[in-house]
């Protein structure tokens, strides 16, 4: 009888204690540069925390999608190239590529995610993140990404093309 | 010249600037073969055109990118029946297809991709055989309150593909035969399918056909974007000899892809046997046996049972070969297991 104690203990040990989540203080010199979000053509988001990525979408990209119901992520250790599909996101009947805005390892994904995928919805830009990647070469990459200002603008000319 | 403002461009007026279009028909009925070729297209496709894919498969029960096939459908009789299961890389529920079910593919690049334009294309191809069709708000497409025709969609960067299926004369008995309305003791993530009531369209005109319906198909679209062009007809072996193609086809045959790809999901049963009470909970990742908590009473006849099971596909397969690695207790346990094994075979 008490196999099903042992296992809901094994259950709740795979849990990953979400340390990256909570360890958001950074150096003061840093602090600027950690609250900044760079962007894609294709309405990811990234974070940069040392050498540790954050990924997630945008609020345009979530508001794109609709009801999200589903989000495939990837394995811890999973090692992804810049623009490599990272992550498939299922909203209203559509299947929806993530690309990874940047190279590396994947060390943590959003476990909230698999019983919350609508974290995505409502929290697109803090909760909803979906990976954590070890960066191979950010300095090379963060070239090819956006800041808040030309992501904003070049949103506005997504919605003046459609 | 000024831009067209975005809500005429919405207004679907047949005014818009001609665009030049690509339109393939797959000859094949092999459903593997056809969602490679479709696969084949979204990635390698040509995007400066509209295309529009059309083609039908053998009976099949295909599944969405994020669904449990075993709480979709009943597995054991599509194995029994030799019905094709297979998952799309779209999402949205599962749908029965058979000969008498045709199914369209548009693919647009990103910038001209609307699907309300897409439903408005078959809405005026059905036209051609006096159905009145509308799509709903889940842009499925209904005649008379029934649907006749439901979508999906997949899009990475640039790329769209909308596609749909169109029941023409389905075997409609069959398609409740092997669609669950959801097993209720099975609780998974991913994505549950919205049952509909549905129709034949062969109810509404009855010498409609796929080739008759693909042909009005075909002509709407050409009218919609002011351009015509011959029509690629599609051939078995020559595209198998596509690399990318064929890798694609492999792909979709696959264990891993087919059942491997479930979500995560749980399923709760409980029996009471002549000779006691049976318990299990089985949580399943990636189609396998992932941990199982499993009681009976008297306990010898599962002791071991769960270490045994972890990792073995989902299915009686899996579940036969950790029976059979199970300690010999003697032939009234031997006994008890075998009601066992035949209970959950039933019941998975």
């Amino acid at each position: 009888m008490n196999r099903f104690t042992s296992t809901a203990r094994l259950v709740c040990q795979r849990r990953p204690t979400s340390v990256a989540a909570t360890r958001s203080i950074t150096p003061r010199s840093f602090s600027r540069s950690f609250s900044t979000k760079l962007y894609t053509k294709d309405h990811e988001w990234l974070q940069i925390d040392g050498h540790i990525g954050t990924v997630g979408i945008s609020d345009y990209a979530q508001k794109a999608l609709g009801d999200v119901v589903f989000v495939d992520l990837p394995d811890v250790g999973k090692l992804l190239t810049q623009g490599d599909v990272a992550v498939s996101v299922e909203s209203v009947k559509a299947a929806s590529d993530v690309y990874s805005p940047a190279s590396g390892e994947v060390t943590e994904v959003n476990e909230a995610l698999r019983t919350q995928p609508d974290l995505v919805n409502s929290a697109s830009l803090s909760n909803g993140w979906m990976f954590k990647l070890k960066l191979s070469q950010p300095d090379e990459e963060i070239k090819s990404l956006k800041n808040e200002e030309s992501y904003a603008k070049f949103c506005e000319s997504e919605d003046e093309n459609h | 010249m000024r831009q067209i403002s975005p809500l005429s461009r919405r207004s679907f007026t047949t005014t818009s600037a001609p665009q030049p279009v690509r339109v393939l028909l797959s000859k094949s009925t092999d459903p593997y073969l056809n969602l490679a070729i479709e696969d084949w297209l979204f990635h390698h496709g040509q995007y400066d055109k509209q295309t529009l894919y059309l083609w039908r498969n053998e009976p099949t029960v295909v599944i969405g990118r994020n669904q449990n096939p075993w709480k979709e459908c009943d597995v054991k009789a599509l194995e029994r029946d030799s019905i094709h299961l297979v998952r799309r890389s779209s999402g949205g529920g599962a749908v029965y297809h058979d000969l008498g079910n045709s199914c369209f593919s548009f693919f647009s690049d990103k910038s001209s991709y609307d699907k309300n334009k897409n439903s408005l294309i078959i809405c005026d191809a059905l036209r051609h055989f006096n159905i009145t069709a509308s799509p709903n708000t889940r842009n499925d497409i209904l005649v008379n309150d029934r649907k006749i025709s439901g979508s999906a969609y997949r899009l990475s960067g640039k790329r769209c593909l909308h596609h749909g299926t169109l029941l023409i004369s389905t075997h409609l008995h069959n398609l409740q035969k092997y669609l669950y309305v959801g097993n209720p003791y099975i609780k998974s993530a991913g994505v549950a399918s919205v049952r509909s009531p549905v129709q034949n369209l062969s109810h509404y005109a009855p010498m409609l056909t796929h080739d008759l319906l693909m042909n009005a198909i075909t002509k709407e679209f050409f009218h919609h974007y002011g351009h015509r062009c011959g029509v690629e007809l599609l051939d078995e072996e020559e595209m198998k000899k596509i690399p990318q193609l064929s890798e694609a086809y492999e792909n979709l045959r696959k264990w891993g892809w087919r059942f491997g790809e479930t979500p995560s999901f749980e399923h709760k049963l409980q029996y009471t046997f002549l000779w006691g009470t049976v318990s299990i909970h089985l949580h399943s990742e990636e189609g396998r046996f992932k941990k199982v908590e499993a009681s009976s009473e008297p306990p010898e006849v599962l002791e071991g049972l769960s270490s045994l099971l972890e990792g073995k596909a989902y299915d009686r397969h899996g579940l036969s070969e950790a029976m059979e690695m199970m300690e010999d207790r003697g032939s009234t346990v031997t006994q008890r297991r075998r009601e066992v094994e035949e209970w959950l075979v039933r019941e998975m």
